[in-house]
């Protein structure tokens, strides 16, 4: 159980996230939906722990966010909004530096494997040759390859062809059968609705809210 | 560190031309500003001014010896207009041989014999000083030896007891001992004697250092790269944070630069010794340390270069090692305490800069590690 109590977020003098409470079974998917600048990065960055809330408490299982910070982050992967890989390494060796360095020991099999289920096949390409839905493909396939237990993505599919998507989908929801925690960005609605058990509405706006409400997704909080 | 190795052969096998030039640059550089300077130094003979205040034998003796040289090109003045040509630099140096010059020769007295005269762009002074006291020195040598032969001629009341090889003997011994006498007693000057066989006599290995900081600066822009790539936050997520892998990793530079430090003994000193390694790997892991923090604090790639190189010109202008300005730094002792190469160029081991460096490396890691606890 990944649990959020009472988190405040403040960037100076702005707040970003007020008084926000939930909690995440495994083998759930969570979407996280809201307006540009609404805080939903700032809330996965938080729940992803390189972020500190301004107050309030987070915890997975009888970790605390605060004391245990390192043990939680072995368990996280995170697929950062922003498109973090090595441009100037080929696919292969982009996925073999992240093992390397990563908790666990795996093949190149297993490697080659993860990026075929992320419908990614250019395995020996530099990766500034490859095209921008390839690249992110890549950046989701490295934060899967150390088991992580929780899964935050931050728009993890943008750019990518409807096909591929689908796929992707499917293998979330297989890790969703694997008892993993799965939280998720996306401004696609069709995908959340589609993908996501509950969906956290963020964002004094209210239009997700009403689209949410329109197609009986359960909701958890609205600022 | 396995890892870390294993991951840095994936950048390094895409740049082995780049990592290729700038380890092999030092060496080309160094080497070819010797050698061009030898080919140079062949050429050029320095132009320096004579002024006898008696015309005896043995003054034109020695300028005679004087105009043998290929280095000079001597030239007979009056002390005023010597002074002046040194003025507009029309002369590199002027040496005045006073009055008396043979008789104290006669007498074996070397005090005040000459003075030497050099102006702030001298830059084959000392050289050439060396130059004349040798051959004043052989002078007042040989006539010493002279009188020590003729004394013992007289002990042993003129017999030709006394074979050749025993007189050549005896004069050796007396060059010896007249060797000991410092060559400042010949002088007039206040600068110290130097130990220059050429007029321009590179230090090796403050040649090396200035070429290889730049190379070391230079080299350390993966920092910058890595650290713009946006790919850092993952590394919290890894069993590596960041912090250590660009530690790890500045340690398999410093090993790949340590091989070109043991290299560059062979191939510019050719004699190995672990004193000199030491004083090589000591700068090395110095200017490791120094160019480590310098990226850290750089975003752009560009500016970062542009800083490297001015940094390279201004140490190597306070050294000394490419310009020479004597003259200009000799008056700031505090520029070679803080001069990071001062102790390489000496041919000492680089300790305060070494225990400065690795003591903010040791905070910088201390402050990292507790922020990741
Ligand atoms: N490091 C920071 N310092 C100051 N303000 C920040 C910082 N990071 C984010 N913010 C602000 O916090 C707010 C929320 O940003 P956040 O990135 O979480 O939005 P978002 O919901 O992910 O938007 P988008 O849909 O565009 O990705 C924004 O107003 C942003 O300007
Ligand atoms: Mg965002």
């Amino acid at each position: 159980m990944l649990k959020v109590q009472r988190i405040h977020k403040k960037y100076g003098k702005t707040t970003v996230l007020n008084n926000l409470s939930f909690s995440i079974a495994p083998g759930e998917i969570i979407g996280l939906v809201g307006e540009n600048g609404a805080g939903k990065s700032t809330l996965l960055k938080l729940l992803a722990t390189i972020e500190k809330p301004t107050s309030g408490k987070l915890s997975y299982k009888e970790l605390t966010y605060d004391k245990k910070r390192k043990e939680v982050r072995k368990r996280i992967g995170y697929v950062p909004q922003d498109v973090a890989i090595w441009d100037d390494l080929t696919v292969k060796e982009n996925m073999k530096f992240f093992e390397k360095l990563s908790w666990v020991n795996k093949s190149e099999d297993e490697l080659f494997q993860l990026c075929k289920d992320m419908n990614l096949d250019r395995w020996k390409d530099p990766v500034k040759n490859l095209s921008g839905g390839m690249k992110r493909k890549l950046n989701l396939a490295i934060s899967l390859i150390h088991d992580p237990e929780i899964l935050l993505l931050d728009e993890p599919t943008v750019g990518i062809d409807l096909k591929s998507r689908k796929e992707i989908g499917a293998y979330l929801q297989t890790l969703k059968e694997q008892q993993k925690m799965i939280v998720y960005i996306s401004h696609d609605m069709d995908e959340i609705t589609e993908l996501c058990d509950r969906v956290i509405c963020i964002g004094s706006d209210p239009f997700y809210k009403n689209v949410l409400e329109e197609s009986g997704k359960k909701m958890i909080i609205c600022k | 560190m396995k890892a870390i190795f294993v991951t840095r052969m994936f950048f390094w096998k895409k740049q082995w031309p780049n990592l290729l030039f700038w380890f092999a640059f030092p060496f080309v550089a160094c080497l070819s500003i010797i050698h061009l300077t030898d080919r140079i130094q062949e050429d050029v003979q320095v132009p320096v001014g004579f002024v006898l205040e008696e015309e005896t034998l043995k003054t034109d003796e020695l300028l005679q010896k004087l105009e043998q040289s290929d280095l000079i090109t001597p030239t007979l003045l009056t002390e005023e207009e010597a002074i002046h040509q040194l003025q507009i630099h029309e002369l590199d140096s002027v040496f005045i041989i006073h009055e008396g010059y043979e008789e104290q020769i006669r007498k074996g007295n070397r005090n005040n014999l000459v003075t030497g005269i050099k102006s702030n762009m001298s830059f084959a002074y000392s050289s050439v000083k060396e130059m004349v006291i040798s051959m004043v020195q052989e002078e007042t040598v040989r006539s010493k030896a002279a009188y020590t032969v003729m004394g013992l001629n007289e002990q042993y009341s003129g017999s030709d007891s006394w074979s050749y090889d025993e007189i050549i003997d005896e004069t050796y011994e007396v060059q010896q001992q007249e060797n000991l006498i410092t060559s400042n007693l010949l002088f007039n000057d206040s600068v110290e004697a130097t130990e220059k066989p050429s007029f321009i006599e590179w230090n090796t290995w403050g040649l090396w250092a200035i070429f290889g900081l730049l190379s070391t600066l230079l080299l350390m822009d993966w920092i910058i790269k890595e650290k713009n790539s946006n790919t850092f936050i993952r590394f919290s997520f890894i069993k590596i944070p960041w912090h250590r892998y660009l530690l790890y990793t500045l340690i398999l530079y410093f090993l790949a630069f340590s091989l070109t430090d043991l290299l560059a003994i062979f191939i510019l000193d050719e004699t190995f010794s672990v004193r000199i390694l030491m004083v090589l790997l000591s700068f090395r892991l110095t200017a490791l340390i120094m160019s480590f923090f310098l990226a850290l604090l750089f975003n752009n790639r560009l500016v970062y270069y542009g800083v490297a190189f001015a940094i390279t010109l201004f140490i190597s202008v306070i050294s000394g090692v490419i310009i020479p300005i004597d003259g200009l730094i000799s008056n700031l002792h505090w520029l070679e305490g803080i001069n990071p190469i001062n102790a390489i160029q000496n041919n000492e081991v680089t300790i305060s800069w070494l225990f400065i460096t690795i003591l903010g490396l040791l905070l910088w890691l201390i402050r990292k590690e507790y922020h990741y606890a």
